[in-house]
């Protein structure tokens, strides 16, 4: 009896030296409909079952949130924001309360970024949009200023859970926030059930919960940074968020000149500020809506900006080659 | 009598270790890396990096013709519209990508 459970006890023990049990790494990457890009997460979890459990809740969450917020195509059963825009000037249509949040968050992003973040564009995006995919050729000024009177976000009215947008020639398009408020949403949730050590990153909207599994912070580089000073930079994450917005990464080229896909509201144009805006900050819906925020913004402006809002820093790629980072970033960057 | 107890004991203690330690390094780690390729979130291939091989990736979008050669993966040619793929290069450690959004082509390097 003795021998037996010394021999358990000794079994144990190899198993313990041999195996260890900290949580390993796992990950997957894969490019499907769900917000059109490219979705990888990483979790240190302690069996890949529980890993595949936990990812999969991940994937199907944001395809939903994907189905809701899109506006290219219908989903049977489903009023998505295709509904609201093709209900323009009618009746309110009554949506998911996941709609609800996205939009009044959106009229908050709006209103910080002095409407250099507007959903209420979607009639000028559209013209690029099928200059972009289609055309190839930039739409007129003409045309862009005729689009630009119906860009009210004080005509899209919310209430309880319906939403009409009273003019009938506006629309909606939530590009610049919808992935990282998706994002948000599903791992704010999993962060409350305690689940900690994952980073899910939607085509570069990059949010952590906790630290790593081995207890250090994530490390994410900026490829847009490439050929700069800050080429080898990494930016520590511990339940942080990371966005980037490029202007290298989605264009068009016409007559020698590339048109990117950031519309700055003010002169109806790509804008040209900057070559990309990274933000970090706690809420990755937040990091978002600040990154093309940022992007449509003079970077003092934009300085002023981010050291008015609390744990959030940003690092600006201008044109000439030069980087800008703001006050508190400087001392993270590894 | 009792020191030959506790000698069988530490015997015993050290025979069980080794045993676990020769059942640990008999198990097959899988010495070298694989090419998983993925299409729309399904994986299409599974090819292990050290065997030069030849892999055009038919999908809805087009094709992407996958070289591995000499410990290494890229994509030659590609009918997307933006050659993103191409324009990568060569991938072959642990993590890295090769990713063709058009296509919803992911090629990951996995231990």
């Amino acid at each position: 009896m003795r021998k037996l459970s010394l021999a358990l006890a000794s079994l144990l023990l190899a198993a313990l030296l041999l195996g260890g049990c900290a949580p390993k790494r796992y990950g997957t990457t894969e490019v499907t409909a769900v917000f059109d890009t490219v979705v990888t997460i990483t979790g240190y979890e302690r069996s890949r079952a529980r890993f595949e459990e936990i990812s999969g809740r991940i994937k199907s969450e944001l395809g939903e949130y994907h189905k809701l917020f899109d506006i290219y195509n219908e989903y049977d059963g489903i009023a998505n924001l295709r509904t609201v825009n093709l209900a323009a000037g009618g009746e309110p249509v009554e949506v998911d309360a996941r709609i609800i949040e996205l939009l009044e968050f959106a009229k908050e992003a709006c209103a910080l970024t002095g409407g250099r973040v507007n959903i209420a564009m979607g009639s000028v995006l559209a013209l690029w949009h099928e200059a972009r995919e289609n055309t190839l050729v930039p739409p007129s000024e003409e045309a862009l200023a005729e689009a630009a009177k119906h860009t009210n976000i004080d005509d899209m009215i919310i209430d309880g859970n319906t939403v009409r947008l009273a003019d009938p020639d506006m629309s909606l398009d939530v590009g610049a926030i919808a992935k990282g408020f998706a994002v948000e949403a599903v791992c704010a949730k999993l962060e409350a059930e305690g689940v900690t050590g994952w980073l899910v990153s939607v085509g570069g909207n990059v949010r952590t919960l906790g630290a790593r599994g081995d207890g250090k912070p994530w490390q994410i580089a900026v490829s847009e940074l490439s050929g700069t000073e800050y080429e080898n930079v990494r930016i520590p994450l511990e339940g942080l968020s990371a966005v980037t917005s490029g202007a290298d990464q989605r264009y068009f080229e016409y007559e020698g000149r590339r048109y990117n896909h950031i519309i700055d509201p003010e002169t109806l144009f790509p804008s040209e500020r900057y070559v990309s805006v990274t933000v970090v900050t706690r809420d990755s819906g937040l990091a978002d809506a600040l990154s093309t925020g940022l992007f449509n913004m003079p970077l003092e402006e934009g300085r002023a900006l981010v050291a008015s809002l609390e744990g959030t820093e940003a690092l600006w790629y201008l044109p000439d080659g030069s980087v800008a980072v703001s006050d508190g970033l400087g001392g993270l960057l590894g | 009598m009792k020191k030959k107890r506790i000698l069988a004991d530490i015997l015993l203690v050290a025979g069980v270790l080794a045993a676990a330690l020769i059942v640990f390094l008999l198990i097959p780690r899988g010495g070298g890396s694989t090419v998983v390729v993925t299409v729309d979130g399904k994986e299409y291939a599974s090819l292990p990096l050290d065997e030069d091989a030849e892999l055009l990736i038919e999908s809805e979008g087009g094709t992407n013709l996958l070289i591995i050669s000499g410990g290494k993966a890229s994509v030659v040619e590609a009918d997307c519209p933006n050659q993103v793929c191409v324009e990568t290069g060569a991938i072959s450690s642990e993590g890295q990508l090769i990713v063709c959004l058009p296509h919803k082509v992911v090629i990951e390097i996995v231990d």
